[in-house]
């Protein structure tokens, strides 16, 4: 199957504030290591499926796409659409991808109506009769009410659909979306996640988005890839991820006691299997271990509350949704880093 | 360099000029300062009484087509500076380089559209002045030439200023100089050799300065290339630096933009 997407060693530093950092890097045309905000990413999306990017905020997700987007250069590795260099053949790789930016507003003209803007991105795609097909789009996407409003006139969810609208007009085998619900009603949530994982009808069509919301990864993609500060943590079926958190990653018990004494979470923080431990309410406690050790765990907690006097009401392991199996996988990694 | 798409500079032609008639007020004061320009620069010039000096004599000693002339042209002149400014503005340079158009055919675009208006300017201009009885006697291929010319090193010279802005976001050296001390320098109001001595030098260094000449020259009296060869040949030295120069700082300006992330930046 072919690469539609194909990231080598991507990594990215981005210049520290300051006059003579910026000089440093304008001048000696390198970049002095600044804020790291991609760490040797490597990746690829294969032609027709849909892969999300998840990764909490400030993880390198905006940077991966701006970077696909060719409008950021990387300071070391490599990144491919379709096989074309996005920093050496950039103009080749723009005529592969209808881009969705996170901030919606960006690049329409704010005077000019949605199907005004619409038409002129059409025009320059190629496509057969722009203005038709704008009128199509907006019909589907049910914005004919605003279609000849001022674009800056549109609320932030209208403006979200035509920056998606605008994407889709490209016709363009792969569509980078970021955050595309964000900002949407549930009743447009619903449809574009529909028309997301219906490929908006294309069955070529390649699509990466970038989310921080799991439900949204976990309805629409065929992948998901989790990325924090920088660097790919797992990339597999959304099912899988949940399943490789539980079974190799981390286990969650959840405490009661009857008669809640001061020193007791400190305790239990100490303790070398435990590698988070929170108080939820007096005397309720949420502690994380690790998965493959939990039963040792459970025995170690036990034997330290008999000894500090406590009585246990309840304790049992957590079942793990997909949000919070993707916070212990995030939280894991800064364990382990 | 790359090949240029007529289509593509025609949609930010269309985008550019649909954009402009959105603004009601704007539109109208344009066609009311025109107006009004013409009517009142016609009427002050021929009932001003100046001393004509020698400065003028080269131009046929009449005072109002030397004004005319120069206030018709000089927004077509520095169209070509600002075009590429134009474009670099953070709302939409970000996004501009996600789509498969070059920033030449945007820039390109968008002074087509401005051209377009100035030539109106000049056709209201000119027309006022010759129905308030300003003898022209134009040269049409004098005149596209001197403008080519004068439109390719104005253009390097917005380049320059575009590139700088990239990366600076606010200030710009360029746009001051030519903003502050272009209209004097550069002989828009009055022949640049009534400057005193000590600025004179600094008038040659301006492009507008050869290209108003040339085109007063060529509207007012007619004169051919080879009757301004000393002017042409030094707008085109003067070209012939500033045009690559201007590519190489806008390129390097989206560049380190790029590298720094900041393309969409205020």
């Amino acid at each position: 199957m072919r690469a539609a997407i194909e990231a080598r060693d991507l990594t990215k530093y981005y210049p520290l504030e300051g006059v003579r950092s910026r000089l440093s890097t304008i001048f000696n045309r390198g970049e002095s290591r600044g804020k790291l905000a991609l760490d040797r990413v490597s990746l690829r999306v294969y032609e027709g499926e849909v892969f999300g990017f998840l990764g909490p905020n400030g993880a390198g997700k905006s940077t991966f796409i701006k970077i696909l987007s060719t409008i950021l250069l990387p300071t070391e590795g490599k990144a491919y659409v379709f096989g074309y260099d996005v920093v050496k053949e950039p103009m080749a790789v723009r005529k592969l991808i209808g881009v969705m930016p996170e901030i919606p507003d960006r690049g329409f003209y704010r005077r000019l109506s949605l199907k005004d803007n619409l038409a002129f991105y059409g025009r320059i795609y190629g496509v057969q009769n722009p203005v038709r097909e704008a009128e199509r789009l907006i019909k589907e996407y049910g914005l004919e009410d605003v279609s000849r409003k001022w674009f800056q006139k549109l609320s932030r969810g209208e403006k979200q659909k035509a920056s998606l609208l605008r994407a889709l007009i490209s016709r363009a085998p792969l569509l980078l979306l970021d955050e595309p619900t964000l900002g949407l009603d549930v009743v447009s949530a619903r449809m574009v996640k529909r028309r997301i994982r219906e490929k908006f009808g294309r069955p070529d069509l390649t699509v990466f988005l970038t989310t921080h919301n799991l439900a949204v990864a976990e309805e629409v993609c065929d992948r998901v890839g989790i990325i924090n500060k920088g660097r790919i943590i797992a990339v597999d079926r959304a099912d899988r991820i949940v399943r490789l958190v539980q079974m190799s990653g981390f286990s969650v018990l959840l405490v009661e006691l009857d008669n809640p004494k001061p020193g007791v979470l400190e305790a239990i923080k100490g303790l070398d299997v435990v590698l988070k431990a929170v108080e939820l309410g007096p005397g309720r406690y949420e502690v994380t271990v690790s998965y493959n050790g939990r039963y040792e765990a459970l025995n170690i907690i036990l034997e330290t509350l008999v000894r500090m006097k406590c009585r246990l009401r309840s304790v049992r392991f957590k079942e793990l949704s997909l949000e919070e199996a993707f916070i212990k996988i995030v939280e894991g990694d800064e364990f382990n880093a | 360099m790359p090949r240029l798409k007529i289509r593509n500079i025609a949609a930010f032609f269309i985008l550019e000029t649909k954009d402009w008639l959105k603004y009601k007020y704007e539109v109208t004061a344009w066609i009311v300062q025109v107006v009004i320009g013409a009517v009142t620069y016609s009427y002050v010039g021929r009932n001003l009484t100046l001393q004509v000096s020698e400065a003028l004599s080269q131009y046929g000693g009449d005072f109002l087509a030397f004004l005319i002339v120069g206030l018709a042209f000089n927004d077509f002149i520095v169209a070509s500076m600002n075009a590429p400014r134009s474009i670099i503005n953070p709302w939409n340079l970000e996004w501009l380089l996600t789509i498969p158009a070059s920033l030449s055919e945007a820039i390109i675009g968008s002074v087509w559209f401005r051209y377009t208006l100035s030539l109106f300017q000049v056709a209201a201009y000119l027309g006022f002045a010759s129905l308030s009885g300003v003898d022209f006697s134009i040269n049409l291929p004098a005149v596209i030439v001197v403008l080519a010319l004068g439109m390719v090193s104005m253009f390097g010279f917005g380049l320059i200023s575009a590139g700088i802005q990239v990366i600076t976001k606010r200030w710009d050296p360029v746009i001051w100089i030519f903003n502050s001390l272009g209209w004097l320098l550069s002989g828009v109001w009055f022949p640049p050799e009534l400057l005193p001595s000590f600025l004179r030098p600094l008038s040659g260094l301006i492009p507008q300065t050869y290209i108003l000449k040339m085109l007063r020259l060529a509207v007012i009296t007619g004169s051919s290339l080879p009757g301004m060869l000393d002017s042409l040949l030094r707008l085109a030295a003067l070209s012939l630096i500033v045009l690559p120069a201007g590519f190489l700082f806008f390129r390097f300006g989206i560049e380190t933009s790029k590298r720094h992330g900041t393309l969409g930046y205020y």
